[in-house]
């Protein structure tokens, strides 16, 4: 038994990328903590990830957050289709328009 | 269109010279073409030049300050607090503004006038009352010297009058420092330009208010039933709370997180200590409440007083985001207790807390990168976090000491005297760059160099629409962006109401066309509104072009091109000179100027009709 499993390729997927989630503004507060590390190959999955670790205290927020990988709004990229990759920075913005 | 309400039709025109005021009529065809607030005041500052051949001396007594709120202001219309404040700005010798929120403004329109202007020269420091019909000059000498709010204490003292709203200038202005402030209602600032340098070499300290007309409304149950309506639209926004929390101050997570917030005298865009100066620190362990400008529920004024250490007792209304900015990460500190005081201190003496901060920037990396000696100084060896120092310098400012009579003169003095030091100001025309890096976004750079007062990001703050969505847009959409932004924005100025509800909760531009028809009678639509403001713009380019600006002048901070961002997620970003060459080239043609920036000849003709003859 032990051989055969040694010999069966590894076909499981292989582990979402490590990237580093930065809260900023209310939803720092909310949250209790201005980063985290998460697993996940894209935006949608990341949201996802968050949603399910932080509920409604991640949900209140969703719909105004600006969300930049590594100085780079997601809406100049791909949306939430947006893939991340190791070492990735996400940040968590409210919207300002300035004085 | 019968113009119905809005306006008393008259301005109170002031000679502080021969003492004395008299209204100065318009009619409807004037009313409905400038509007009122910025609009009133361009073209009042424009017949003034003419009338003086374009030769100004902005300390000069031929130079003029005019001040209008704008037909909202004062009415029952959201946010509608502003006055505007405009005249030719010792800083830039160019066509210099600035609007003032609080309650200064609506009174003044309960005075009966739709705007002032104030010429010539008093013979000794005085203040200007206007009681209704009544205007005095009060020759007041003990006022010298005397702080913004001090002032205001001595002028309520001497009247009796409790209720008067006073706008009035600290010692900076009266040594004409060129970013010298006028402050009312506490630390609501009319700050940038100079204006308050242009009070003090006219000897006013203070213009001092009040009213009891009712202001003309021509429909005022349509006007409650929008501005009710707007209220709530308002307060069910779901950051409106979070807003009334921290107003600007919010600002510092958004700019740091996205690297543009000026750091090290804007070498950086980035600053690691950016969690000290923010917000939740001000709510935590500052903020004791809450302050507004008339007829606002946002209140995004912060009341804030340092409870302990070396600061203890100071008290400031704010810091807005700018000045945290610029006396924080700009100069490398942390210490939030810190920016509360030389908030105070700039509302104290009466100076713009971009400009002083920029300035100061400039010296602290002048002196610990051995580009001005310590010597030349007073012997202050500065260095980046030196609250002391920061301090000392302020004071010299406002006092025009020692080095402080060269910082006091503004970039183009401090340049004057060290031109090896060109390279490290950020300014434009003469103004020094406001707290936003514009390096990841070339249409911030262009909104910088063609702003008609210099670097202020008033005009157009276009940097988070490009970087959310627009970094890759064609220049064609990034120009159109950046006018756009020229043409909305001082709609506001000229209406006499705040932008801060449709800049940061989204309040819709057409509730401003319901009001103004509400207000006059008019029936203009938002974009016969944006038409009259779009023609404004060339007016105040054909002042600055009359003054000898060019498009050697529209150039952004040379920063902008030559000094990388040094961390934080913009690292390396700069603006490629090319990239901008291109933007401004169409910047002119979609303005119809020509490739100098001079707009046809033509167009002068349309503000040929003075308001009161040669």
């Amino acid at each position: 038994m032990s051989r055969g499993k040694e010999s069966m390729p590894d076909t499981r997927r292989p582990y979402p990328r490590l990237v580093t989630v930065k809260f900023t503004s209310r939803l720092r507060f909310d949250l209790g903590r201005d980063q985290e590390h998460v697993r996940a190959d894209s935006i949608a999955e990341l949201l996802a990830e968050l949603e399910h670790r932080h509920g409604d205290s991640f949900r209140h927020w969703s719909e105004h957050y600006k969300i930049f990988v590594n100085g780079s709004s997601i809406a100049t990229l791909h949306g939430s289709n947006t893939k991340l990759a190791d070492g990735d920075e996400v940040v968590f913005l409210l919207p300002v328009a300035g004085g | 269109m019968k113009v119905k309400g809005g306006y008393f039709w008259k301005a109170l025109f002031v000679d502080l010279s021969a003492g004395q005021a008299f209204g100065l009529p318009f009619d409807e065809e004037f009313a409905k073409k400038y509007i009122g607030g910025r609009g009133f005041n361009i073209k009042f500052l424009w017949d003034n030049l003419r009338r003086h051949k374009f030769k100004i001396n902005p300390f000069g007594p031929e130079n003029v300050i005019c001040m209008s709120p704008g037909p909202l202001g004062g009415t029952y219309t959201v946010a509608a607090g502003k006055t505007s404040f405009a005249t030719i700005s010792p800083a830039t010798g160019i066509y210099g503004d600035s609007s003032m929120g609080g309650v200064f403004g609506p009174e003044f329109r309960q005075t009966g006038h739709d705007a002032l202007i104030l010429s010539g020269r008093a013979p000794e420091l005085s203040y200007l009352l206007i009681d209704g019909a009544k205007v005095r000059i009060v020759p007041f000498p003990e006022l010298k010297g005397k702080s913004a709010l001090e002032a205001e204490g001595m002028i309520r003292q001497q009247t009796g009058d409790q209720d008067l709203k006073i706008a009035v200038i600290g010692p900076a202005g009266e040594n004409r420092v060129v970013f010298a402030c006028v402050n009312s209602d506490w630390s609501r600032n009319a700050g940038r330009v100079g204006i308050g340098a242009v009070l003090g070499s006219k000897n006013l300290k203070a213009i001092a208010v009040r009213g009891a007309c009712d202001l003309p409304v021509a429909e005022v149950g349509q006007l409650m039933e929008i501005t009710n309506a707007g209220f709530a639209r308002l307060k069910s926004h779901k950051l409106f709370s979070f807003w009334q929390e921290q107003g600007l101050m919010s600002v510092v997570d958004y700019v740091n997180g996205i690297g543009v917030m000026p750091t090290y005298n804007f070498k950086d865009a980035h600053f690691d200590r950016a969690d000290q100066i923010n917000g939740f620190v001000m709510e935590e362990r500052y903020k004791i409440g809450d302050t507004a400008c008339f007829c606002c529920p946002m209140s995004c004024g912060n009341a804030c007083l340092v409870k302990e250490g070396k600061y203890s007792g100071a008290v400031c209304e704010g810091p807005e985001y700018e000045t945290a900015c610029m006396f924080g990460s700009n100069l490398g500190i942390d210490n939030f207790a810190f920016i509360v005081r030389a908030n105070q201190l700039c509302d104290e003496l009466g100076i713009d807390t971009i400009s002083t901060a920029n300035l100061i920037g400039v010296m602290i990396e002048a002196v610990t990168s051995d580009l001005v000696p310590v010597e030349e100084v007073d012997g202050l060896a500065l260095e980046w976090g030196d609250e002391e120092g920061v301090i000392t310098l302020m004071h010299k400012i406002a006092n025009r000491e020692g080095v402080g009579d060269t910082l006091a003169g503004g970039s183009k003095a401090v340049i004057a005297r060290w031109p090896r030091l060109k390279p490290i100001i950020s300014q434009v025309k003469g103004l020094e760059q406001s707290a936003y890096d514009a390096r990841t976004a070339v249409s911030m750079a262009l909104a910088y160099a063609t702003s008609d007062i210099g670097a202020h990001h008033t005009r157009a703050w276009t940097l988070a629409h490009e970087m959310e969505q627009g970094l890759n847009w064609s220049p064609e959409k990034k120009v159109d962006l950046v006018m756009y932004h020229q043409t909305v924005r001082p709609l506001f100025d000229m209406l006499g109401v705040c932008r801060l509800p449709w800049i940061e909760l989204g309040f819709p531009e057409d509730y401003y066309e319901q009001a103004y028809q509400a207000v006059t009678g008019v029936k203009y639509s938002l974009q016969d509104l944006l038409a009259k403001s779009a023609l404004l713009y060339d007016l105040t380019r054909l002042i600055g072009v009359k003054l000898g600006i060019s498009r050697q002048d529209d150039q952004p901070p040379d920063r902008t091109f030559d000094q990388p961002v040094l961390s934080g997620p913009q690292k390396g970003k700069v603006v490629r000179r090319e990239d901008f060459e291109e933007l401004l080239e169409l910047y002119y043609r979609k303005r119809g100027w020509d490739q100098n920036g001079i707009p046809p000849q033509e167009r002068e003709r349309e503000f040929s009709e003075p308001l009161v003859s040669e």
